[in-house]
């Protein structure tokens, strides 16, 4: 009775711990969207040379947010970060198009990866807010999302409002909790 | 070789090893930060990393930039761009049209920053069509790969005797080419081939100063310079630096009185042109005080042999010159001069220009995912991830964007349904109920394990679960601090 009493209790308030790894090519806004989330506000950021690290708490979980350089020659160290992953947050500048097809490119060879095989996937399609920017449903093609076989979901947001990065969070937390 | 193609990593590197070590490149574009390793491609400029954060911001349509040390993969149309452009080329410009202002959004959405993107665009493209796969351009790679260093040090002073007579034309671009090739001295010289290009040298100086503002400040430098030669034993590389920097320094105020002769210019095109004219003129004197800084240094070898300092005074002069020289190269006249010539028309062809530029980049784009399919940008190695997309090309035809059209998110279970295993569903049908969505993902897709709505309601249970636990914590805290509150009541009336 008390065994079922504490483990009801802890099914209650015992936090959630989710290790997230957030890439995307460089100048995404993959230091913003971290920093949106930890601090609720804008910071003024510079390229990430390295990572960020951060605890978020949503919904009753702990977000363990690795944010990852974008730069081409680094961003071979991702795969240091695969490990125990179990959620990826791909970020993409979504006004960028001309290189939509490197995000397309490095994202799924990212997801060939075994470490990754069971790992969610969050795309934010970051910078809604600039001109010309690509939709959810463009990007979905144009990320061949379409044809990819996983848990997946395609999130428009804009960091610097702060607007569609709780919505990203609740899927990641609704998915968790399956 | 399109301008879309990587260059090879060697070549690259090869090019910012130059590019970075001209002076002009080694403050940054928006603040006096040294050794800036940031490049703004669409303006060919350098910025430091805390300047580079800030572009990010503006988003692409304004500025990209990338790192000359951690981007690797650089398209030839970008290297170009890097090398048509430049600090010092990029700062007259928005000098000269009126963009500069230390608010950076203002300064890259200004008319001044759109010319100059576009210039710098066109250039780079017709230097990608011009020196295809050729590590440097212009002049710049004659001076590095082919002339042999017997010729160079044959050629030293006949050249300056070319400058000598050229002196009235603009920038004698053959010149400053030869004065590239000069610069790694060879010892083995002859005194008496030295001496005599010391002459040459003096009369050059002597004859050089052409315009009847500078003269006194020319003879100023000169005697300076001179005084290094009498004690030719004594220059050591911190004495010809305090020459150099004294010079440069007049330099500086020369550039002020020429700011001030401008502004008193009635008509702006007047200005403009003078501004132009200015630029030359200045050019033309730096090259001089280039030469007398050789002078100076001839004068050290002669003195005290042929080591150590070689180095460091001739790579300052030998940059110097070439900027100018890759300013040449390219346009004539210089495109950004006529440009500054304030000719009306001129500038209204060159926005026609720019629209089309802009309506063909925007033609590309919108065919590039079509038409690129994996090749052209060479990232990475793009086995089997590029070439199961095209095996699985049938779903990816079928998927109907129009259906999602407005949504803010898509997940994999709105195509596929929440079974993403199952390929029972057509995802364009589900991808229709998305339409105004913000988010679609794999579940509405695909399909879920289970049913995505008992999945949510699951979801909404542990939810409340959450919520009841908060409340019940929050009552406890109240009823603890209640108790708290009557404990203090207590302790203060019986104390």
């Amino acid at each position: 009775m008390g065994l079922s009493i504490s483990s009801l209790f802890n099914r209650l308030f015992a936090k959630k711990q989710m290790r997230i790894l957030m890439v995307g090519l460089d100048a995404a806004g993959k230091t913003t969207i971290l920093y949106k989330l930890k601090l609720g506000e804008i910071v003024t950021t510079i390229p990430t040379i390295g990572f960020n690290v951060e605890t978020v708490e949503y919904k009753n979980i702990s977000f363990t947010v690795w944010d990852v350089g974008g730069q081409d020659k680094i961003r071979p160290l991702w795969r240091h970060y695969y490990q125990n992953t179990q959620g990826l947050i791909f970020v993409v500048d979504s006004s960028d198009r001309e290189r939509i097809q490197e995000s397309h490119d490095e994202l799924h060879k990212m997801l060939n990866e075994d470490e990754l095989r069971d790992a969610i996937v969050l795309v934010f399609a970051n910078k809604q807010d600039l001109p010309n920017a690509l939709s959810v449903t463009e990007l979905t093609e144009k990320l061949g999302l379409n044809t990819l076989r996983r848990k997946w979901y395609v999130q428009a947001a804009c960091a610097t409002q702060g607007t569609g990065l709780y919505e990203g969070l609740d899927w990641l937390s609704s998915e968790l909790s399956k | 070789m399109s301008a879309d193609t990587v260059a090879p990593v060697e070549t690259t590197k090869a090019i910012f090893r130059k590019l970075r070590s001209l002076p002009e490149n080694k403050v940054c574009f928006d603040c006096c930060t040294k050794n800036p390793s940031w490049c703004t491609i669409p303006y060919g400029a350098y910025v430091c990393l805390e300047c580079s954060g800030v572009h990010r911001s503006l988003g692409t349509h304004l500025t990209f930039i990338r790192s000359s040390d951690l981007d690797g993969a650089w398209t030839w149309k970008q290297l170009r761009c890097m090398q048509v452009g430049g600090n010092a080329k990029a700062r007259a410009f928005f000098r000269a049209n009126g963009g500069e202002t230390s608010d950076k959004n203002k300064k890259y959405s200004s008319r001044a920053a759109t010319l100059y993107k576009a210039k710098i665009e066109k250039l780079a493209l017709e230097a990608v069509r011009k020196y295809a796969g050729e590590t440097h351009i212009g002049a710049v790679a004659s001076a590095d790969d082919s002339a042999p260093a017997k010729n160079r040090h044959d050629d030293f002073f006949s050249k300056f005797d070319n400058a000598d007579l050229k002196q009235e034309a603009p920038v004698p671009a053959q010149v400053k080419q030869e004065a590239i090739i000069v610069t790694p001295v060879e010892p083995e010289k002859t005194l008496a081939e030295v001496s005599n290009g010391m002459d040459k040298l003096s009369v050059n100086l002597e004859t050089k100063p052409a315009k009847p503002v500078k003269v006194a400040k020319l003879g100023a430098k000169k005697t300076g310079k001179k005084s290094a030669f009498g004690g030719a034993k004594k220059v050591d590389k911190t004495a010809f630096k305090a020459a150099s920097s004294a010079a440069e320094r007049v330099e500086k105020e020369e550039k002020v009185v020429q700011k001030m002769d401008s502004g008193e210019a009635t008509l702006s095109t007047e200005a403009a042109a003078r501004l132009t004219y200015k630029q030359i003129e200045r050019d033309q004197k730096k090259a001089s005080a280039n030469l007398s800084g050789k002078k100076a240094e001839s004068a050290a070898r002669l003195g005290m042999g042929f080591g150590g300092m070689r180095t460091v005074t001739h790579d300052t002069d030998f940059q110097e010159i070439r900027q100018v020289e890759a300013s040449t190269t390219f346009k004539e006249p210089s495109i950004l001069d006529e440009e500054s010539m304030g000719s009306f028309s001129r500038r209204k062809e060159e926005n026609d220009d720019l629209a089309d530029l802009y309506a063909a980049r925007k033609n590309n784009v919108s065919s590039f995912t079509e038409e690129k399919s994996s090749s052209s940008r060479g990232m990475m190695s793009r086995d089997s991830n590029s070439s199961s997309t095209t095996k699985i090309a049938p779903t990816s035809a079928s998927f109907d964007s129009n259906k999602y059209q407005g949504a803010k998110a898509i997940s994999s279970a709105d195509l596929f349904g929440d079974e993403p295993h199952s390929s029972d569903s057509t995802p364009q049908s589900r991808l229709s109920q998305f339409s105004g969505a913000s988010g679609v993902g794999s579940s509405d897709i695909f399909g879920n394990g289970n049913s995505s709505s008992s999945s949510y309601s699951g979801y909404n249970i542990r939810d409340q679960a959450s919520n009841i636990a908060d409340n019940a914590a929050s009552m406890a805290g109240s009823a603890l601090s209640a108790g708290w509150n009557a404990f203090n009541k207590l302790k203060d009336n019986y104390s």
